[in-house]
């Protein structure tokens, strides 16, 4: 009996629902349940159990992608975190942990410790602006600024044991991005500006016992230069008048403090790199300024540069200024003789209004007002040598005709 | 034979294993009975399909079955075991099906039945069980739909599905005397028709070597 009924049995086994009478079947059934639900609720009817290795597949599917789709964004949405946030600890703690494992050599940890400190301070500034920074979150942020002017100090010393010329220029980086966060906080918050100026005047001690060579200062001010000067092309675009002549007035002056040190270099190397080393300063705070918003709204350049000449000194480039102002203004007034009527009118009375200002300058009782209506004069010439710069090219004239080509051109560039 | 107890059964519903327990929220009843589709959907499609010779009556039957048991859980009894249940459920709409249709000459097997019944050597297990051993299971399944559906049925139970005679008694509500000689008579019939199949085969062999030669 027992072949029989295997064989049977075999044969009957060949009698199966193909897959799509099953799901068929078992969707009508599904909906009858639907239909006629048990009383007392309105259940969902459970996924079905037959295809459930299907769902599942699925399920894990699904779930793989979120998971990746949470790795990838999560990070990145927390990047935007500040203190309190849900996202904040993902932030500080896995976002900023993993890129430090990335940082190999020692001045890239220098420089990633600084970010990280200038992070937690813009965090508070935003924090502040919209009335939100608690004594706690404060305190955090004054906790996490030392812990990060401390790693980072830590890593100078440890470049100084094999390079103190790095060293040296790892802590100018330092020192000047702590000088643009203390302007910043100066007047805001009196707890971090205790901590960031804690940490300048660290920074500044240190900077005395070590110096950089000669040669690497103005390999470093030669390419924080040219960085300026393609971040200023980036972003010029996005300020408004004012900005961009103090900021190229910013770099003329970096520039001709750079050609003054060099000037003096040979007869004195030491005052030489103390220069440079002033100028660098600048040049990465001109950088920060230009690259970063947020010091672009809270402080300016006046504020950022404050004036270390000393008053003879000032009194010299005044003269200078004034020197190469009035040299200009003769040189636009042989320029408008060439040009039309109309030009010719509105550049003359422009003129007049920087000669005032220049009459002004050397009227003024003190070097500041001075400096300031030398300044106004010298932005009209700029704009009227521009005026006319562009006269010649929209009509094809020249207001330079080679017989009356003034000698002042050495002092274009100025 | 192995009783399949589905209290023991832990139902995977595409989420998380979830044991099963006689626990009477909604829920737990449709996983339940949603589990019971799964595991027997095809044994009785299989059993439908055998008795009524017709693939897409047996789907309506056995989906006609679902409904039904769904009604009758819903009517707030609990089913503890479903497979004797659905079994039940799914040969009455068989029988009923072959009332509609054949009603004559079902009468007419029950009346040549009552004749003969109580014949001691039919009554017995093993007897059916040395008849069996002559038949090729292979033959008697394409001879199955010859036979009438008294026999059909309970030859299916027994060998196709694997119920033993106690559960068969109870599933067609006759005593197991009734269920043991039906089982013994179909395996007889089959023997018969099988043979007769082979004979006509053999005829035609023969003529059609008469003709060739």
């Amino acid at each position: 009996m027992k072949r029989f009924s295997e064989q049977l049995k075999k044969k009957a086994d060949t009698l199966r629902l193909s897959a799509a009478e099953k799901h068929d079947l078992r969707s009508r059934v599904v909906s009858y349940m639907e239909y006629h639900p048990l009383p007392g609720g309105s259940r969902a009817i459970a996924a079905p159990s037959r295809f459930a290795f299907l769902y599942n597949v699925q399920l894990f599917r699904t779930a793989g992608a979120l998971a990746m789709v949470l790795l990838v964004s999560v990070p990145f949405v927390a990047e935007r975190a500040v203190p309190g946030d849900v996202l904040y600890p993902v932030k500080v703690r896995l976002n900023e942990q993993v890129q430090s494992t990335l940082v190999r050599s020692p001045y890239e940890k220098v420089v990633w410790e600084t970010e990280r400190l200038e992070r937690r301070l813009a965090e508070a500034r935003l924090l502040a602006s919209e009335g939100k920074l608690t004594p706690e979150a404060e305190a955090e942020v004054a906790e996490a600024v030392k812990e990060h002017s401390e790693a980072a100090q830590k890593g100078i010393a440890s470049i100084r044991e094999t390079d103190s010329d790095e060293a040296a220029m790892a802590e100018i980086a330092l020192s000047s991005a702590l000088d643009v966060q203390s302007e910043m906080l100066q007047g805001h918050s009196v707890a971090l500006f205790g901590v960031v100026d804690a940490a300048r005047q660290v920074a500044i001690a240190s900077q005395q016992t070590s110096r950089p060579s000669y040669d690497r200062l103005l390999a470093g001010i030669e390419s924080e230069s040219t960085r300026a000067s393609e971040l200023f092309n980036t972003v010029s675009g996005e300020m408004n008048e004012r900005e961009r002549e103090d900021i190229e007035r910013t770099m003329r002056e970096i520039r001709r403090g750079v050609t003054a040190a060099t000037g003096g270099a040979e007869s004195d190397a030491e005052t030489a790199v103390t220069k440079l080393t002033v100028e660098l300063k600048k040049l990465r705070k001109l950088s920060s300024f230009m690259t970063d918003i947020d010091v672009r709204t809270s402080v300016t350049l006046a504020e950022l540069f404050p004036d270390e000449r000393s008053d003879d000194e000032r009194v010299a480039d005044l003269e200078t200024l004034t020197a190469s102002t009035t040299e200009r203004v003769e040189d636009v007034r042989a320029r408008v003789v060439y040009v039309d009527v109309n030009t010719r009118t509105a550049v003359t009375d422009r003129l007049a209004e920087a000669e005032e200002y220049m009459s002004a300058a050397a009227a003024a009782d003190d070097i500041t007002s001075a400096e300031a209506a030398l300044g106004a004069a010298a932005v009209i010439v700029d704009e009227l040598e521009g005026l006319l710069d562009a006269y010649e090219v929209e009509t094809g004239v020249s207001t330079r005709p080679s017989t009356t080509t003034p000698a002042t051109s050495t002092t274009q560039g100025e | 034979m192995k009783d399949i107890g589905i209290l023991r059964v832990s139902v995977y519903n595409g989420l998380r294993m979830i044991p099963e327990d006689t626990g009477n929220a909604g829920g737990d009843q449709e996983t339940r009975f949603l589990a019971a589709f799964d595991e027997y959907n095809d044994a009785l499609f299989r059993h439908a399909t055998l008795r009524v010779s017709d693939r897409e009556r047996a789907i309506d039957i056995v989906h006609d079955t679902f409904t039904k048991v769904w009604t009758y859980v819903r009517s707030g009894h609990e089913i503890e075991n479903f497979r004797p249940f659905l079994y039940k459920v799914l040969n009455n709409l068989i029988v009923d099906e072959y009332r509609k249709n054949r009603e004559s000459s079902l009468d007419a097997i029950l009346a040549q039945e009552g004749v003969d019944e109580g014949a001691f050597a039919e009554l017995s297990e093993s007897t059916a069980e040395s008849l069996a051993a002559t038949i090729d299971g292979k033959q008697a399944f394409s001879v199955l739909e010859t036979l009438p559906d008294v026999y059909r049925e309970v030859i299916v139970l027994r060998f196709v599905d694997g119920l033993g005679p106690k559960e068969i008694s109870e599933l067609v509500e006759e005593t197991e005397n009734t269920v043991s000689v039906r089982i013994h008579r179909g395996l007889k019939m089959l023997r018969i028709h099988i043979e007769r199949e082979e004979k006509s085969r053999e005829e035609t062999r023969t003529l059609r070597t008469r003709h060739t030669s």
